[in-house]
């Protein structure tokens, strides 16, 4: 499989920013996006450009910083910079703006990028799955881990109820964390992370039970599934990640006797157990990175970063899991180089568009809930 | 699969452009509807307004653009009335053989709010259902191929609009279409308490919005003043046009003191009253003026649905529900889009003749009349169907089950409370920024699926969208759209 160039993945076509985007921002040509969107953070000194990992050449090459989420958020929160302009999708800009200074301000460029696996756990669900679980167990035999790929409420909720977020490079300390606390934990919302981390922990697939919220009573469990469950497993996943198989794994190896394939922890477990490595995004960027020349790697990530580390790394052979549609994150997408375009000269001309505005007090729990995490 | 049209829905304004358009061409008609209950048509209790024989055409004209607010495009509602009032004698009438009540003298005319004349014909208090059974019959009669319990998706085409990708009986496939007519009806479902029937997703309007046609007035939509406040059902403004009254919890009416015209004042006055009313209290529709030994004959949709507890009392609790949106897909004359080859009809369009609010009984009118315009319209105009290279594509496993409900609660919830009957500007600020949020879910979950809920759940959040950023716009209270500081 070929790593193309980072053109514009047109896979579903329709004009998608119904005045979200003025119109004059539509169909730039790419010489003069490139010199106005220099032009405009000439201008603007007091402000920082982050790019998520996941996010598209044409918007990272304006980025000052890359990473993933919570390296982001602590640049963001180290940085300066009055304006902190966050390509990358919504509860990413959320732990921006938490973890900054009351003067910064966070600013999207698109809206539209929101996570779908953050929107699999929205806070009234999660509110009310806790309520009829403790009607079963005691409330204080239960510690809720939150993955930082959730909304600033459900990590508001975890504070509240004596939990700790975490990311997915430190997920297993967190749940030893937590099973210190008491005997079982509530992980949201991403199912496959959780039980991958489980696995990596020694637990197996007796020890948890999955929780979906769409089910009428307990999350389709009985009392006593869930009396027994160590973990309780929200029914979310990340899109991207959900569609690697393990025979994409398979097929590579058929394809790639000597390709290494390392995959995401949000992958389902099976793709999980049949790769040989599996790690968070700086993980994987660090073991290409560090790979011998001449290498192989396939990668079960989101595809813009797959393009990225094969255009830094020209004397390694790196390729994607599957096809670029498979690979392709939707919600990160909505970031486009014209959006980025129209928020920054928006902000020259001194009008601030997209600010992600976090509730005071959600802030504070969130913030509780990140502090709680660093601190294991 | 190739035709020359291709119509999306089966109502009123579906069915009549897919009858007129099988006269001369190959026509495929995609509805997710199996009976004739799950039309918006079907549920249509009033009537359908039509010039009397002894009025000039003047008066019902200015009865719509009175209603419109002087919003309305008055070449468009010379249409409407003209033309319209023959087409139900021609089509409904005399082809279709539907049968509305009479009396001695002839058809038995009902008034409802706001007409200044009785001119509205009925069939009982269940004229839609009438006039949907007659379509359906015809419909089935003529060449048209229907595919019943299929939904359009998505519309494709690259310059224009070449057909439609389609799914139904666990097929997905490629409609193309050297024309392409959506007249999906109402988006109930965008609200939640709706009169409309369940699975009113405002699906045309939405998708060719995402097609890039133009999409205007969305700000108006239509409140009923009273839906039953518990279940939902519509009590009839004909009720109140024989005399049933409006009263507080404590038994006095309230309409007097926000129109001269008390009961039968604009329907939006009326909404807004019963959602004060409802502040701190209960409103309900006194059915003791009506209630006689005539009432289950003349209103049996009514009277079914009512409890005994209700009929004995008279007192039915009521609260404004979502009705209709007046804007829509901006069409001309005969139901074209601003984008090549592609037509709206019915609610999905907005043809110009509701302007700001929309008068009585005109809905089933407005169908009918562009109905039958853009089926022939685009028989004879039709392309030769382009092909399409659109694959089907799946490429994600199923979201669990119930997700779909959860999210359109979500949606129901913020446009209720920012974007109902009465809006203000904070509001609406808040509305947009959750529903840009939600869009951009809700992309994710309906790409790389082809499940019509979860592009159902796309669509009514587009459109969802689609209001809030005209209500925005438009900072003035004009008809049915109320703006307060």
């Amino acid at each position: 499989m070929s790593v193309t160039d980072d053109a514009e993945l047109s896979l579903w076509k329709y004009s998608d920013s119904l005045g979200a985007l003025p119109e004059e921002y539509e169909d730039i040509p790419e010489e003069e996006r490139l010199e106005r969107t220099e032009a405009a953070l000439e201008e603007l000194d007091d402000t920082v450009v982050l790019g998520h990992n996941y996010q598209r050449h044409s918007v990272t090459r304006h980025a000052d910083h890359l990473g993933d989420s919570l390296q982001l958020s602590r640049l963001a929160g180290e940085a300066d910079a009055r304006n902190v302009v966050f390509c990358g999708v919504t509860f990413m800009a959320e732990t921006a703006d938490i973890v900054t200074d009351e003067d910064q301000r966070v600013i999207m460029p698109s809206m539209e990028a929101s996570c779908p696996m953050a929107g699999m756990a929205e806070d009234i669900q999660v509110d009310g799955a806790w309520n009829e679980l403790t009607e079963v167990v005691p409330a204080e035999d239960v510690t809720p881990v939150t993955y930082v790929n959730s909304y600033a409420s459900l990590k508001a909720f975890t504070a509240e109820n004596g939990g700790t977020c975490c990311t997915s490079s430190n997920a297993s300390d967190a749940f030893e964390w937590a099973l210190d606390q008491g005997e079982k934990i509530l992980f949201t919302p991403d199912k496959h992370l959780a039980h991958n981390t489980l696995h990596e922990l020694g637990y197996g697939d007796d020890d948890f039970v999955v929780w979906d919220p769409w089910e009428d009573e307990l999350g389709g469990n009985t009392p006593e599934e869930i009396r027994e469950a160590t973990f309780i497993l929200w029914e979310g996943f990340c899109q991207v990640h959900e569609r690697f198989e393990a025979s994409d794994v398979a097929d590579v190896r058929d394809a790639h006797p000597d390709a290494n394939v390392i995959v995401h922890p949000e992958c389902r477990r099976e793709v999980v157990e049949a790769a040989d490595y599996d790690g968070s995004t700086s993980t994987i960027i660090e073991k290409v990175e560090n790979a011998p020349k001449g290498s192989k790697w396939s990668i079960g990530t989101e595809i813009h970063l797959v393009k990225r580390l094969a255009r830094e790394n020209p004397d390694k052979e790196v390729f994607g899991l599957c096809g670029e549609e498979c690979m392709d994150c939707n919600a990160m997408r909505q970031i486009d180089p014209d959006f980025l375009l129209y928020a920054l000269e928006e902000l020259a001309d001194g009008n601030v568009v997209n600010r992600i505005d976090v509730d005071e007090n959600d802030k504070r729990l969130a913030e509780q809930a990140l502090d709680t995490m660093l601190s294991i | 699969m190739k035709t020359d049209v291709l119509v999306v829905g089966s109502g009123i304004a579906g069915a009549s452009a897919a009858i007129r358009a099988s006269e001369e061409s190959d026509v495929v008609v995609v509805t997710e509807a199996t009976r004739p209950d799950e039309t918006n048509t079907g549920w249509a209790q009033g009537g359908v307004a039509r010039r009397a024989p002894d009025e000039d055409a003047d008066a019902f004209v200015d009865d719509v653009i009175e209603a419109g607010a002087g919003e309305g495009d008055e070449d468009a509602v010379e249409t409407l009335v003209r033309e319209g009032s023959r087409v139900v004698d021609d089509f409904l009438v005399e082809e279709l053989g539907v049968e509305f009540d009479e009396n001695g003298d002839g058809f038995d005319l009902a008034r409802e709010g706001g007409h200044s004349n009785r001119r509205i014909l009925h069939h009982g208090d269940a004229t839609g259902r009438a006039v949907q059974v007659a379509l359906l019959r015809r419909l089935a009669e003529s060449d048209a191929r229907v595919l019943e319990g299929h939904t359009a998706l998505e519309l494709v085409g690259d310059e224009g609009v070449d057909g439609a990708l389609v799914v139904g009986d666990g097929d997905a496939f490629v409609v193309e279409a050297g024309a392409t007519v959506l007249a999906t009806g109402g988006i109930g479902d965008v609200y939640g308490r709706t009169t409309n029937p369940p699975g009113a997703t405002g699906d045309g309007v939405a998708m060719a919005a995402l097609a890039g046609a133009e999409v205007e007035d969305t700000e108006y939509v239509q409140f009923h003043p009273t839906a039953h406040a518990e279940r939902g059902f519509l009590l009839s403004e004909a009720l109140r046009g024989e005399g049933a009254v409006l009263v507080d919890g404590d038994g006095r009416r309230f309409m007097d003191a926000y129109h001269e015209d008390g009961e039968l004042a604009p329907r939006d006055i009326v909404a807004t009253a019963v959602h004060e009313v409802n502040r701190d209290g209960q409103a309900y529709l006194d059915l003791s003026p009506v209630i006689d030994d005539g009432f289950a004959d003349e209103f049996p949709t009514a009277y079914e649905n009512l409890t005994d507890e209700e009929t004995d009392s008279g007192l039915v609790p009521v609260a404004p529900s979502e009705h209709f949106l007046c804007g829509g897909v901006v069409v001309d004359e005969n139901g074209r889009s601003s984008i090549d080859r592609l037509y709206a009809a019915g609610e999905t369009a907005r043809t110009g003749v509701h302007g700001a609010n929309r008068l009585a009984s005109t809905s089933l009118l407005e169908g009918l009349t562009w109905g039958l315009r853009a089926g022939e319209h685009a028989a004879e105009n039709a392309a030769e169907p382009r092909s399409v290279d659109r694959e089907p594509d799946a490429f994600n496993g199923d979201m669990p089950e119930g997700f779909v409900d959860t999210k359109f609660d979500r949606l129901q919830k913020v446009m209720w409370e920012k974007a109902g009957p009465v809006r203000d500007e904070d509001g609406l600020r808040e509305a947009r920024v959750e529903l840009q949020r939600l869009r951009g879910e809700v992309k994710s979950y309906a790409r790389g699926r082809l499940s019509p809920e979860l592009h159902s759940l796309r669509n009514a959040v587009v459109v969802g969208l689609l209001i809030v950023e005209a209500a925005l716009e438009n900072e003035e209270t004009v008809g049915c759209h109320r703006r307060v500081a």
